[in-house]
This record gives structure tokens, sequence and C-alpha cells, in this order.
């Protein structure tokens, strides 16, 4: 998991990474939804 | 684009735990690219050659090998980066050494235009490159050969970068005082779900890298 934040003019920019290695499909795919319904709530 | 119109070079560098070949092999095939920096990639493997990289559609970048050294230097620009006034006068430069049996990687990027408008380039690539350095080290480090996928989000938050990074952090569930590059976690984030690992790096405010342990993945 990598995150980085930087300040622009109007608040701040967020990169979110998430890298998996050798999952298969299926747990990959679970791990996908599962983080996307996470950070959904950092907006 | 004249000196006087462009900022400082960004220096980066990294100490990695694994040969230079296998550094050179991560920073200059699209395959190792595809395994810390970008979702797609290809690399013509000469001076001149095509370096492309994707993070999806319309986040394509298509560059040339302006220099190339097999195992020791690759310099990454666009042809008319010399004359450009915006994002592709950036240049990087990608240097392999060896100090006391130990592979460092230096990265330099240059060519980036002064002036307030690139401020929060200035500053996004300069903590994007530290964070993709530490994805480099650790794939060679840990998972060298293994492909990789990624989950990726990028957004604009309409609060200061400090107030962000720690909306974050809480959504981890990852405590303020596991913040320490080394640290093993144990957190349990606002979805109720229980992640552990290891801190990689913090910058505070700007930086976390780190293993993440679930039952669903590992990463």
């Amino acid at each position: 998991m990598s995150l980085t934040v930087h300040a622009t003019g109007e608040g701040a920019f967020v990169n979110f990474i998430v890298g998996t290695f050798g999952l298969p499909e299926a747990q990959y795919a679970e791990a996908k939804a599962r983080w996307s319904k996470l950070l959904q709530q950092a907006d | 684009m004249s000196k006087d119109k462009t900022r400082p070079p960004q220096t980066h560098e990294i100490e990695i735990d694994a040969p230079p070949e296998a550094v050179w092999k991560a920073i200059s095939t699209g395959e190792g690219l595809t395994r810390w920096y970008a979702e797609e990639a290809r690399v013509e493997p000469r001076k001149g050659g095509e370096n492309w990289i994707s993070w999806g559609e319309g986040q394509e970048v298509g560059k040339l090998n302006l220099l190339w050294e097999p195992g020791r230097r690759l310099t990454v620009g666009d042809a008319n980066h010399e004359t450009a006034t915006d994002w592709n006068a950036i240049v990087i430069d990608f240097e392999i050494e060896t100090r006391g049996g130990r592979t460092v990687l230096k990265l330099v990027q240059s060519g980036l235009p002064a002036g307030p408008d690139w401020d929060s380039m200035d500053d996004g690539t300069d903590i994007g490159w530290e964070m993709f350095l530490f994805a480099l080290k650790f794939y060679v480090e840990r998972h060298a050969g293994t492909p990789r996928r990624t989950i990726v989000r990028f957004w604009a938050s309409p609060r200061p970068a400090d107030e962000t990074f720690g909306a974050l952090r809480e959504l981890l569930g990852i405590a303020a005082d596991d913040l320490r590059a080394g640290a093993r976690y144990a957190a349990t984030t606002a979805d109720g779900e229980k992640i552990g690992g290891e801190i990689i790096a913090v910058e505070p405010g700007h930086l976390l890298v780190a293993t993440v342990s679930s039952s669903a993945t590992r990463s």
C-alpha cells in the first residue's frame, strides 16, 4: 500500500495504490472491491 | 527550455538489496515497469527507442530513451524536451551505482518549468518519486519476477494535505504512534476489517508506504 498526499491550490491531491503480487483472480477481485468501498469514504 | 525558466532538478536515491542487473531490468523493461510504476509499459531497448507507460485510458505517457547504457544509466524524455515549455520538458534520469557492495538507484527529474503554476506538480512528482522508488525496492527485494496487479485511486481533496493525510490514516485505522519506518502495526479499518503489516516509509502528512496483510490479500 502506497499513499501520497500533496498540497494543491484548492486543497490536496491523493494517490493511493495497493499493489498485489501473485493473487488469484478471485482474491484480487475481492480485495479490489473491499479497498474501493473503503476509499469511497475518503471523499 | 532555457535553464532560467526551469526549476532546480529533484534528486532521489534509494539503496536496494539486489544486484544492479535486477534494478536495471525493473527500470528498463515494460514488464519491469509494471511491477512498481505503471499499469502498462513498453520499452524499446535502445537509445532513441520508445518508452511508453500508461495508468489507463487518457493517462498514457509516450517518451523516448534519450540515453541508454545497459545496466548503468537510462534517461527518458520527450524528443523536443529542450524547447518544450510544459510538462514535455521534463527529463527523468536513472543511474545505477554500486557503493560498498550495495546497489543504489539515483533518479534525477529535471526540466520542470519554474513559476507558481508548476509548484503543485513539483510537490506531487517529488513525493510521487519517493513513493515509486520504495515500491521499486519492495518489488525487487521481496517479489522479483512476480506479476503485480494494482488497485489505484487518485482524487482531489478539498481539505489541506495534513488533514487529508490524517483522515486517511484514521480510515485505515493505523495509530499515529505506529507511523514509524520499520514498525509493525495492527489496525481495524473504518469498515471493520482487521489489517496489519510493516510500515516501510513515512513522511507525516505526505507519504505512507506499508505492507498490508488481511484475510483477503497480502500486498
